[in-house]
């Protein structure tokens, strides 16, 4: 899938990875990796600021912690991030449903 | 056959080509987000070895995985400015109220021994804390705003760092209008009060903020990100 596309939704993605709970940097790459069913196919190192911005917006918690002698921060959702995904699942669904619709629209007419 | 050595310095040349393109005056920041990127290339290695490439290629897979460490300075560069904006920030406005707090201290418990007399300069510091106090609440502000907007400028440091060196210059003129420095004779605040005391925590503050400020002021001019992505 093209970059620039995965690079514009990517803060709904790492949002929704972290919904099901908290996560290290590389754990979330390869969460999005097997979501995605590789598909996604971002550099691994634009994760990790973004992850930071995320943090810095209020959405995401990040904390240290020290596993197997490597240090790894760990995220996890905010109320203000759950409502930050829920608004970003909305938008996408109406956005796709439109593009959906006008993209669609000769081969649905065509088979009506 | 390259030996493990090798493979740690193509993690160790990807995270130098990252470092390389970060702002100065970063320093905290800067280490934090250099580790949790190597520390995820070499968890990426790890993944690969698991999965049954050899030593060499699962670096060499992790760090082509990562990408270019140029392209990405622009990222880590943008978050490493945010950080030395926060910090200035919240010295300058928790700073400014512990010295406030400090001599509200001193002047209940030796109003006597109060530096210079009440007039326009020494009330001038309660506007001075007012002006810091919302520069750091506007300016986390800031940071949250920029953050959730996806957009990345160093304008935001300059402000600080501009209105953080103006906080410090201000409280310096005001602190010499309220009693010129080393006209005090020596003798008579001896031994230490607490208002000497006072005078020596209220003096080494400023310099924290003045030089959080200078600091906030270096890393925007030595950043590449004043773009908006």
């Amino acid at each position: 899938m093209a970059q620039d596309r995965v690079k514009g939704h990517l803060d709904g993605l790492l949002l929704a990875v972290l919904e099901s709970g908290p996560l290290h940097g590389y754990a979330v790459i390869e969460a999005l990796q097997a979501r995605s069913g590789g598909a996604l196919t971002l550099p691994t190192g634009t994760v990790y600021p973004a992850l930071r911005r995320l943090e810095d917006a209020g959405w995401i918690a990040g904390s240290w912690s020290t596993v197997a002698g490597r240090k790894r921060r760990t995220y996890e959702l905010t109320a203000a991030g759950q409502r930050e995904l829920q608004n970003e699942r909305s938008e996408w669904l109406r956005f796709s449903g439109t593009i959906g619709t006008v993209l669609g629209g000769a081969a649905l007419e065509a088979r009506s | 056959m390259r030996s493990p050595a090798r493979e740690a310095d193509l993690i160790d040349a990807t995270i130098s080509r990252l470092a390389a393109g970060l702002p100065s005056g970063t320093t905290g920041v800067r280490s934090d987000l250099l580790l949790e990127a190597r520390h995820g290339l070499e968890d990426a290695a790890e993944a690969y070895r698991a999965a049954g490439l050899s030593e060499r290629e699962a670096v060499e897979r992790a760090v082509r995985d990562f990408g270019d460490p140029e392209e990405l300075t622009v990222d880590y560069a943008a978050h490493a400015v945010t950080g030395s904006v926060r910090l200035a920030a919240l010295v300058l406005g928790a700073g400014y109220s512990l010295v406030l707090t400090a001599w509200m201290v001193a002047s209940w418990t030796a109003p006597d021994r109060l530096p210079g007399e009440s007039g326009p300069a020494a009330s001038s510091f309660g506007w001075i804390g007012g002006v810091a106090v919302l520069t750091t609440l506007g300016a986390l502000a800031g940071v949250r705003r920029q953050a959730r907007r996806s957009q990345h400028s160093s304008t935001l440091a300059w402000t600080i760092g501009v209105l953080g060196l103006l906080v410090g210059a201000a409280t310096l003129v005001a602190s010499y209008l309220v009693e010129p420095w080393g006209a005090r004779d020596g003798s008579v605040d001896s031994p230490a009060s607490v208002v000497s005391v006072v005078e020596v925590f209220s003096g080494g503050m400023i310099f924290v903020i003045l030089a959080c400020s200078l600091r906030c002021l270096w890393s925007a001019w030595t950043t590449r990100t004043t773009h908006t992505r």
